[in-house]
């Protein structure tokens, strides 16, 4: 019990003599079991061996085909070109096989899809939206609703506020949207192969490196 | 005070069979209980027993039986004071199950030292015994010096002196199976259909138990019910599947997985203690996984 | 959706459609449902690039689309599901090729790979490819007859529509139709042929291979070779046929089949005939079947020569169960597996009485039963007894296992699994990248000069540009990578009996 008592003090819980009679010489009890237990403790029991048959072989090869089939295709999106740096002797007909497959666009349905993910969307908004800021009703319902305001300021300022609210109210609508629509415009804008090709945060950079270091290599 | 154990092994043979069988025993058991003795020294150790008190004699039919009289509590503690006699009832009342000091203790209110005095007296006059119960193996029971521990304390033909003898059941259940597996397969495409080739399949818990008794591997007897607790660990390691005749009794078949071995356990990961630990990043990843190199290297 | 199976998804369509699908893919997995200017808001890819993304992943079903508020842009979600079938599709072919020929393998492997296709489209794009090949000997006529079948027997069907009546077609509302077999004009598929043009042909009816078609059979055929193991070959046919008889009355994935009379079953075997010890004991097979058959198959009246029904619920179930006990056994040895068992017979049982059943040494016993608890594949529930006369309660703890919890951890596992062989095949990958790229050159450039018929002198020289050390390593992890995508295929087997098991515990 006292020993017990003693242990919990700190110190050391054996003197030299209690060692030695335990057969410990002295500096024999720090020379090992330092190392920490391995990171992989081995295995008690090992997998059961993969059923192969033919059936597998079979299977094996068409899954690599259509792998293979979908990388070729503009299903498997690329990334804009990553430059580490380095010119090489190649670029020139990566790039080329890049244009290549860039050029051309996934075989949907398109009907079934969103009208955004369509070819041909982004061009058929962007201008019907041009169309829409210059539409003559649209610059005339604007010009009368501010005209509104001028006459009303002119004349009654006793009159019911609360009208005056709605015009406001409705006229901030009308800047809402047109500011989401400036908004629209521009997402779209970053959208063009033009801006694409010159737009490199430099992110990618260090994802590359970050793919190429994978681990130190056994 | 009268012992009733007596020093010649002889004697202590006979007594056992008694003990086995309440009802009385006659000649002829006893006679196969100790095949190697001459009828002089039968006739003499019996009479030493009549003499003892230990036998009440019967005539039965024509035969003559002996049975072990009831032994009462004041034969047994004669001439013990009035402690002892309360213990010894307790401990009598307990029957083979044994009773626990503890128990012993709250129900007779002697105090500690006083009742382990009791006790280490009863038990130098070899009246009771202690006995180690094999479900917790600290735990000591009393019970009267005569009797056979009751198979939950004594654990049974599976233990020798309360050790749990896992190598013998091992080898038992091995044995079962092959018995169980040799039949087996009479039921895929039995000819004569696959009911008859069911039957020929199964196996009752009484051949199992004659066959391994003919292999002779057991020195202790097994009862049906031993192989009963063999068999019903198959059914648990899944390889073999029970049913019940419309008599009631049981019949077992050997029987595979119904499916193999799934992809899991193909892969290291299935098998893997570290895989609740292996992230995308870190000392324990896929890439740099020990397994999955030995793995890949056969 | 747990985390591990968003990490599965990932890596599938990393190594599918590549880095990108991936990113956004990844996206929707975290955030449910968005609109494409939330995912390049957090992704920060290009606009173009997740649109192109989104396409991939809506072609092939692997996201699925609804009007967000705003009406006019969508907002987008993810199909998990659909993502881990891709690993699937190989089985597909097999099965389809096995089942119907060379033919179907052509058309179901390129419907595949288009997602969808019209039937024409499909037949004359086979028919080109393969016309060719004088082995195979393809026809479009066969192709015809065959894609006639395959609708029948339900393998591919009509794929979703847009719904013409709802006034936005900015978000277009895609809704099931049922499939109609076409009669396909011969003269104009021959004309098509000849042409090489499908102008002429006004055909928009869109087909996609049906998946649960498949995943039916692959289910029938776990049932088979299960009865098959348990009893013999004739009792795997006979469920087989029982399972024919089902479909005729009953929903394929139903819990438990409308009941089949034994008669129907007596005939259907008659006209199978091809084996005769099941003919001419058919009635001691259905027997043992219900006796012995794992619960597969149950007897529930005695009308008509007595009432049969498949019980898919309980198969289910009984295979779940087949999977744990492998999977407890290799990784805490046989004797967990027992008490692991054990507990499952006796539903609830306290600890000493497992020792009692299961026949191990104490320690060994309670050992087994704590890993078993770590691991999750038993629970214990504590009972306090009422307050008994001494002071003398105490709580026992009853073990059980809670199969749906259990089932739970063993998905988990098998995604992990997954995850980590489709990890580490990408990085095989990756390290040797430049030079499997090599090889590939040289054998483009072996491919060529063939083709012009170079001397065999020049071709060698070419070929030696790889060594023979190159070679070795080459050989080496073209083997890591076979071993790992032959471990996924067996994965997702596992995957199926759990998720058939979930079909039914939702």
């Amino acid at each position: 019990m006292a020993g017990r008592g003693r242990g919990r003090g700190g110190g050391l819980s054996f003197t030299q003599e209690q060692l030695q009679a335990l057969g410990i010489a002295r500096g024999e009890n720090t020379a090992t079991t330092l190392a920490p237990p391995p990171l992989f403790p081995k295995l008690e029991a090992k997998p059961l061996p993969l059923s192969c048959d033919a059936a597998t072989d079979y299977m094996l090869i068409v899954k690599d085909q259509f792998i293979e089939y979908l990388h070729e295709t503009p299903a498997y999106v690329k990334p804009n070109m990553r430059t580490d740096g380095i010119e090489r002797y190649s670029d020139k007909y990566k790039q080329l096989a890049l244009d290549a497959k860039q050029g051309k666009v996934l075989d949907c349905v398109w009907v079934n899809m969103p009208a955004e993910l369509r070819p041909q969307a982004s061009k058929l908004r962007m201008t019907s939206r041009k169309r829409k800021l210059d539409d003559a009703t649209v610059i005339n319902k604007k010009l009368q609703t501010l005209e509104n305001k001028e006459t009303l300021d002119e004349n009654a300022e006793v009159e019911a506020e609360s009208k005056d609210e709605d015009t406001v109210k409705k006229e901030n609508d009308d800047d809402e949207e047109i500011e989401d629509e400036e908004e629209q415009e521009y997402e779209i804008d970053e959208g063009t192969d033009y801006a694409n090709n010159y737009f490199d945060n430099g992110e990618d950079y260090d994802e590359e490196d970050d793919n190429l270091d994978d681990g130190p290599v056994y | 005070m009268s012992s009733n154990k007596n020093d010649d092994p002889i004697s202590d043979k006979i007594l056992n069979i008694a003990k086995k069988n309440p009802k009385g025993i006659s000649d002829k058991d006893i006679i196969a209980a100790v095949p190697d003795l001459s009828s002089a020294e039968l006739v003499a150790a019996i009479n030493k027993l009549l003499q003892q008190g230990v036998f009440d004699l019967f005539n039965q039919g024509g035969s003559l039986i002996y049975r072990l009289k009831a032994q009462t509590s004041k034969q047994a503690v004669k001439g013990a004071d009035n402690e002892e006699k309360v213990v010894y009832n307790l401990i009598e009342e307990a029957g083979n199950k044994g009773i626990w000091i503890r128990d012993i203790r709250v129900r007779s209110n002697l105090a500690n030292t006083q009742l382990t005095k009791v006790l280490k007296s009863l038990e130098s006059k070899k009246v009771i015994k202690a006995v180690k119960c094999v479900n917790a193996s600290k735990k000591k029971v009393y019970m009267l010096y005569n009797l056979e521990p009751d198979r939950s304390i004594s654990g049974g033909a599976w233990y020798q002196d309360q050790d749990f003898e896992s190598e013998f059941v091992d080898i038992l259940n091995r044995q079962c199976l092959r018995f169980l597996q040799q039949r087996a397969d009479k039921i895929k495409n039995n000819p004569k259909g696959p009911i008859l080739g069911r039957t020929q399949s199964f196996a009752t818990a009484v051949e199992v138990q004659k066959y391994i008794t003919d292999l002779g591997i057991s020195n202790v007897k097994l009862e049906v019910e031993d192989v009963v607790t063999i068999l019903n660990t198959l059914v648990y390691d899944g390889k073999a599947e029970s049913n019940v005749y419309p008599d009631g009794s049981k019949v077992y078949r050997a029987i595979e997985s119904l499916i193999p071995p799934p992809g899991l356990v193909q892969v290291p990961c299935g098998v893997c203690p570290l895989v609740f630990k292996c992230c995308s990043t870190g000392l324990v990843t896929p890439q740099d996984c020990k397994y999955m190199d030995e793995w890949l290297e056969n | 959706m747990s985390h591990q199976l968003g990490r599965v998804v990932s890596e599938i369509l990393h190594r599918y459609f590549g880095e990108l699908v991936q990113q956004v893919g990844n996206d929707l997995f975290i955030y449910g449902s968005k609109p494409i200017s939330m995912i390049v808001k957090t992704t920060g890819l290009p606009r173009k690039q997740v649109i192109e993304s989104l396409r991939t992943l809506l072609k092939f079903d692997l996201a699925s689309f609804e009007p967000s508020v705003h009406e006019v842009v969508a907002d987008y979600k993810l199909l998990p599901d659909n993502v881990l079938l891709l690993i699937r599709y190989p089985r597909y072919l097999l099965q389809i090729k096995s089942k119907y020929g060379t033919e179907a393998e052509l058309l179901v492997e390129e419907l595949l790979q288009q997602a969808t296709s019209t039937a024409t489209g499909l037949l004359v794009t086979v028919a080109t490819k393969n016309k060719d090949d004088k082995e195979k000997n393809i026809t479009i006529l066969k192709l015809r007859d065959t894609f006639v079948s395959l609708a029948t027997a339900g393998y591919i069907q009509q794929a979703p529509v847009a719904d013409t009546k709802e006034g936005s077609s900015d978000v277009p509302s895609l809704v099931p139709v049922a499939t109609i077999v076409p009669d396909l004009d011969t003269r104009q598929l021959l004309h098509a042929m000849t042409t090489g043009s499908l102008a002429d042909i006004k055909d928009n009816i869109y087909w996609k291979v049906n998946y649960d078609r498949f995943h039916q059979d692959f289910r029938d055929d776990i049932m088979v070779k299960a009865m098959t193991r348990r009893i013999d070959d004739n009792a795997g046919e006979l469920m087989r046929l029982l399972l024919q008889q089902m479909y005729l009355s009953s929903a394929a994935w139903a819990a438990e089949s409308n009941p089949t009379p034994a008669l129907d079953i007596r005939e259907a075997v008659r006209r199978a005939a091809d084996k005769s010890l099941l003919s001419q004991h058919v009635d001691h097979y259905l027997k043992v079947l219900e006796e012995n058959g794992a619960g597969f198959v149950r007897r529930v009246g005695d009308a008509g020569g007595g009432q049969l029904v498949v019980c898919g619920r309980r198969a289910a179930g009984r295979l779940l169960e087949a999977v744990l006990d492998h999977v407890v056994t290799e990784r805490l040895g046989s004797n967990a597996a027992r008490i692991f068992r054990l507990i499952r017979a006796k539903k609830y049982i306290e600890e000493d009485d497992i020792q009692k059943h299961a026949m191990l040494p104490n320690k060994e016993c309670k050992e087994l039963t704590y890993k078993l608890l770590e691991e999750h594949f038993i629970s214990v529930q504590p009972m306090r007894k009422a307050a008994s006369a001494g002071g003398m309660a105490k709580a026992i703890y009853l073990y059980h296992i809670k199969t749906h919890d259990v089932a739970h951890t063993a998905q988990e596992l098998c995604y992990r699994a997954l995850h980590n062989c489709l990890r580490r095949a990408a990085h095989e990958r990756n390290k040797h990248a430049r030079l499997r790229d090599k090889q590939r050159r040289v054998r483009t450039i072996v491919h060529g000069m063939r083709m012009r018929g170079e001397p065999q002198q020049n071709i060698d020289d070419v070929e030696e540009t790889l060594t023979p050390p190159e070679l070795a390593l080459l050989k080496d992890v073209e083997k890591r990578l076979k071993q790992l995508s032959a471990a996924e295929l067996e994965l997702d087997r596992n995957l199926f009996i759990l998720n058939w098991y979930f079909m039914y515990s939702k």
